[in-house]
């Protein structure tokens, strides 16, 4: 089992590289450097100084090379924004901001969906299920979650005036970003839980252990919630790296200076080593948590265990 | 515990309940019905049967017929939306369906002891083999861990399943479809219950392991003096495994008998009808295979007339319009019916 | 012990129900592989989904929104770019029945046009998505190998980055327009589609139709095209359909951060953005979209769900 999740850190390992080869070749394949914008203001012999400096006269492979380089020892190179600081600096002071609002994000959508999800389906046939389903399939599906962001900050930011509108300097500036944020994935989360435990609720093992004479609450952890719980790592697992690579979208409308932000402005200015760097967190988080996913899978799920893991 | 329980597949034992002997389990005019959306299903219409302990009684009929239902009635497992209507399930002179929910949890397991028809979906696939009994036995005897290990040990080697102590700590899926079934009849028997109800319990194993499985109940039932209910739709395992047959169709009781008198002596048309339904191997070239014409009823409403006159040869005016009493016409063998045959032996009036 | 005179003969039912007489013979359908893309599957289907009121509904309002994009300038009152200065951010009125922005351009005329411009990439996106993915998803199940096992490398590669921050890397690389946008968010969408597709050619290829087929000879490419895409038609359309709203919320996101469709092109999103700065004059503005994408996103979502239920009803 060891020798398999190597295998699997090796793949990763593989994937990012591919990856950042084919981002790199991406960008500096248009035409277009991040010092078009200002090429107005600037003499030929300037910009050539300016490209030197930064390292844009040389072929695009050496560049790539010499960020690989850089990379390995840890260092992400110099925003071309920003030359005064570093894109490890930049990074350290959003990547937190993003990674907060992202994990407060899954541990509320997760929790209550779950939660939401298990009473609807136990309640099976009755007005809560009903409730919940309908609930479920309209909250966070009819708006994205910008508007809905929008639509938060109109009525308690503006109008009662309870939260604060944006930015991030309290904690209460968590609340209504990361309220809006889950919506979605805890009206998923419910429904496939729902699903799942239903399926499971009309299992024979489940019938069988009532004909042992196990009580219901037994019955309901052991049994029901016990084996519901496994598909939903496969279907939800994937939704954590996403949560936690921020919502741009989310972030523009709350004024939360995370990755989000610096991704777009980034793009926008082809600001190589700052779009680099974020693309290598962003797979690497991705890719860590599909791992994550697959031990956490073969630790709930007894059947795949020993006879090796093919998805 | 750890005898060789496989050695002794006897004949039936037990034929007559000691006289003045109350019977273990005693169903009293059952009624089940299922409320559906637009319509009412009557799957279980006075419905009667007892079982004493050693004894060993076989519930046949075709799908729908309303055996499982009646059976399942017994521990109160009805599947939902099905509800019993009515009827009294005394079981040890108690009647179960006046207990409460925590009462009845205790009987479960406890006193009756369920082996289902699909083995392979009827164990909790993520807990051992050793959670499953740990836990019943705590619950019904009160074991710990230790006792609960070395008696889940011994009930596994009773049932024949090769090195138990190895076993005890796999999980469901390392076991084949028959020792899974196994290990399911030696759950329902941890607890030492009085009653064991089957299910159709060989429908989904091989053939080799059908007849090895039906042994095993046979043993344990002669062993433990328990009474049973198998459930079935194949005469063949009503033949060589049960000492009684209740014979039922859309939802009541057509006749009731010793195994013997039952195929010796067949007195109600519907059994005639599917006695002669079994192929023979002994056939002679040329026979046709016979059939029972038309379909058995989904009765959605109740009526009066025996069921089984739409398709019954012998059905007279009579048995369109009232509805057959249970009756005895001969000392354990009772039949519903208004035209029953006559036998060679004249038995029946 | 007395012989009951039966042989024992453990399993198989008693059967009461068989004809007399000599066996029957196989009706021809039944020889026919493919039996299940008959009409009859068609037919039951139809006959569930009519029974969804929720579904039919929705069905009926996506149909709608969708006819209302194509018949854009047809029904719109104004021309879809005519600016009137001095009708500038007036309410709702006889001439403008939604109001009008701030350049004087007719509410309802926007929301029609932007009806058009939102579908177009709606409905665009999932289609490049499904023309990409599907060829890739059946030719990785068919050759099988080497060759499946990198095609999977390759999905889980794709998976790996986020698809919101693909397609505006892309937009901000390449530009936008409306079909780039289609173009950029159905590139990203192209792995949800190979994977279904190749789950499906899997799970088709075993089924006893199909091994039929092969058995009598038919080759491959027939094989594929007759028997096997009909089949995975039926979880394929409603994977469409429920990427639809994704493909809603993700564009309009990108108007609304500045990166969607340019003036004087609009989408419901840019609206939003365009009206959230005048919200306490005319809150007309911001609703009339907002509401647009809600109904939008809800009618496919129910539709999704309906055709789900319809095609398979094995789900609760």
């Amino acid at each position: 089992m060891v020798a398999y999740f190597v295998q699997r850190v090796l793949a990763l390992l593989f994937t990012l590289f591919l990856a950042t080869i084919a981002i790199f070749a991406m960008m500096h394949a248009v035409p277009g450097g991040p010092f078009s914008f200002t090429q107005g203001d600037m003499t030929p012999a300037a910009l050539h100084n300016i490209a030197v400096k930064y390292g844009l006269a040389d072929p695009v492979w050496q560049q790539y090379l010499k960020w690989i380089w850089q990379l390995l020892h840890g260092y992400l190179g110099i925003p071309f924004e920003e030359p005064t600081m570093t894109v490890n600096h930049l990074i350290a002071t959003a990547w937190p901001i993003t990674l907060i609002v992202g994990l407060l994000t899954v541990a509320l959508s997760y929790s209550v969906g779950l939660a939401l999800g298990c009473i609807a389906a136990i309640k099976h046939n009755t007005w809560v299920d009903s409730l919940i389903t309908a609930l479920v399939s309209t909250v966070g599906v009819a708006l994205p979650n910008y508007v809905i962001g929008f639509l938060l900050i109109e009525v308690f930011a503006i109008k009662l005036g309870w939260l604060p509108v944006g930015g991030w300097g309290s904690p209460k500036d968590v609340i209504l970003p990361v309220i809006a944020f889950s919506l979605y994935p805890m009206a998923l989360m419910a429904r496939y839980t729902r699903a799942s435990t239903l399926e499971v609720t009309y299992a024979d093992y489940v019938r069988m252990g009532r004909a042992r004479g196990l009580s219901e609450r037994r019955i309901l952890w052991k049994y029901i919630l016990r084996t519901s719980l496994i598909p939903l790592i496969t279907i939800m697992g994937p939704w954590i790296p996403q949560l936690l690579t921020g919502s741009i979208f989310i972030e523009a409308t709350f004024g939360l200076p995370g990755l989000g932000s610096y991704f777009t402005t980034a793009s926008l200015r082809k600001d190589y080593p700052l779009i680099m760097a974020l693309v290598i967190i962003v797979a690497a988080t991705w890719g860590l948590c599909f791992i994550l996913s697959d031990i956490a899978y073969a630790v709930v799920d007894p059947r795949v265990r020993i006879e090796g893991m093919s998805r | 515990m750890a005898d060789n329980l496989l050695a002794s597949a006897g004949g039936p034992t037990a034929l007559f309940a000691q006289a003045g002997e109350a019977p273990l389990l005693d169903i009293r005019d059952l009624q089940v019905s299922f409320r559906l959306e637009r319509s009412t299903i009557y799957a279980v219409q006075g419905f009667s049967m007892q079982v004493s302990a050693g004894e060993r009684v076989g519930v046949v009929g075709e799908s729908g017929s309303g055996k499982s239902v009646s059976a399942l009635s017994a521990m109160r497992m009805v599947p939902a939306p099905g509800r019993i209507t009515g009827g009294q399930i005394l079981f040890e002179g108690r009647d179960l369906l006046r207990l409460s929910s925590a009462d009845m949890r205790r009987y479960r397991g406890g006193r009756i002891g369920m082996v289902p028809q699909n083995p392979l979906t009827s164990l909790n696939p993520v807990i051992t083999v050793q959670a499953h009994f740990r836990e019943v036995l705590k619950l019904h005897l009160s074991l710990n861990r230790h006792a609960a290990d070395e008696r889940a040990i011994d009930l596994l080697r009773a049932v024949g399943i090769p090195d138990p102590a190895k076993r005890i700590r796999e999980y469901p899926h390392r076991l084949s479809g028959g020792q899974r079934q196994r290990v399911i009849i030696a759950l329902a028997m941890a607890c030492e219950p009085r009653l064991l109800i089957a299910d159709e319990p060989t429908t989904a194993l091989d053939v080799t392991i059908q007849a090895q499985i039906l042994e095993l109940i046979d043993a344990l039932v002669e062993r433990s003096n328990l009474g049973a209910i198998l459930i079935t739709h194949n005469l063949g395992i009503v033949a060589g495994h049960c000492d009684r047959v209740v014979v039922m169709y859309a939802g009541r009781v057509m006749e009731s008998a010793t195994v013997y008198d039952l195929f010796d002596h067949p007195a109600h048309p519907y059994t005639v009808g599917l006695l002669r339904c079994v192929p023979r191997l002994t056939a002679t070239r040329g026979r046709v295979f016979a059939a029972i014409p038309g379909q058995p009823p989904q009765v959605t409403r109740l009526r009066t007339g025996c069921p089984f006159a739409p398709r019954c040869e012998r059905a007279t005016e009579k048995c369109h319009s009232d509805t057959p009493p249970l009756e005895e016409i001969a000392p354990g063998h009772t039949i519903a019916c208004w035209n029953p045959l006559v036998t060679a032996t004249g038995r029946v009036s | 012990m007395t012989t009951i005179g039966l042989p024992s003969e453990p399993g198989g039912p008693v059967g009461p129900l068989a004809p007399e007489g000599p066996l029957p013979v196989l009706p021809r359908e039944a020889l026919e592989p493919s039996r299940r893309a008959s009409g009859s599957f068609w037919h039951a289907a139809w006959y569930r989904y009519r029974r969804n009121y929720l579904a039919v509904v929705s069905g009926v309002i996506v149909v709608l929104i969708l006819l209302v994009g194509l018949l854009a300038p047809l029904i719109a009152p104004y021309n879809d770019a005519s600016i009137d200065l001095s009708a500038t951010l007036s309410g709702a009125s006889w001439h403008h029945w939604l109001g009008t922005d701030e350049l004087g351009r007719d509410t309802l005329t926007r929301v029609i046009w932007g009806d058009q411009t939102s579908m177009k990439v709606a409905i665009g996106a999932p289609i490049i998505g499904l023309v990409i993915g599907l060829p890739i998803g059946i030719v990785a199940g068919w050759f099988g190998g080497i060759f499946d096992w990198v095609a999977l490398r390759f999905f889980e590669l794709f998976q790996m980055v986020p698809t919101i921050l693909a397609a505006l890397l892309f937009v901000t690389v390449f530009g936008v327009s409306v079909w780039k946008l289609a173009l950029f968010i159905g590139v990203t969408l192209w792995v949800g589609f190979a994977r279904l597709a190749r789950a499906q050619y899997i799970a088709l290829r075993h089924r006893d139709f199909v091994q039929a087929a092969r058995a009598a000879g038919v080759p491959t490419w027939r094989i594929i095209i007759v028997h096997i895409l009909p089949n995975a038609v039926g979880p394929m359309i409603v994977y469409f359909v429920q990427q639809v709203p994704y493909v809603i919320f993700t564009a309009a996101g990108f108007s609304f951060i500045g990166l969607g469709v340019q003036d004087p092109l609009a989408d419901w999103g840019k609206m939003i953005n365009d009206g959230v700065s005048y919200l306490q004059i005319d809150a007309l503005l911001v609703l009339v979209p907002v509401g647009c994408i809600g109904l939008a996103c809800l009618s496919f979502s129910f539709l999704g769900d309906g055709l789900r239920d319809a095609l398979d009803p094995t789900s609760h």
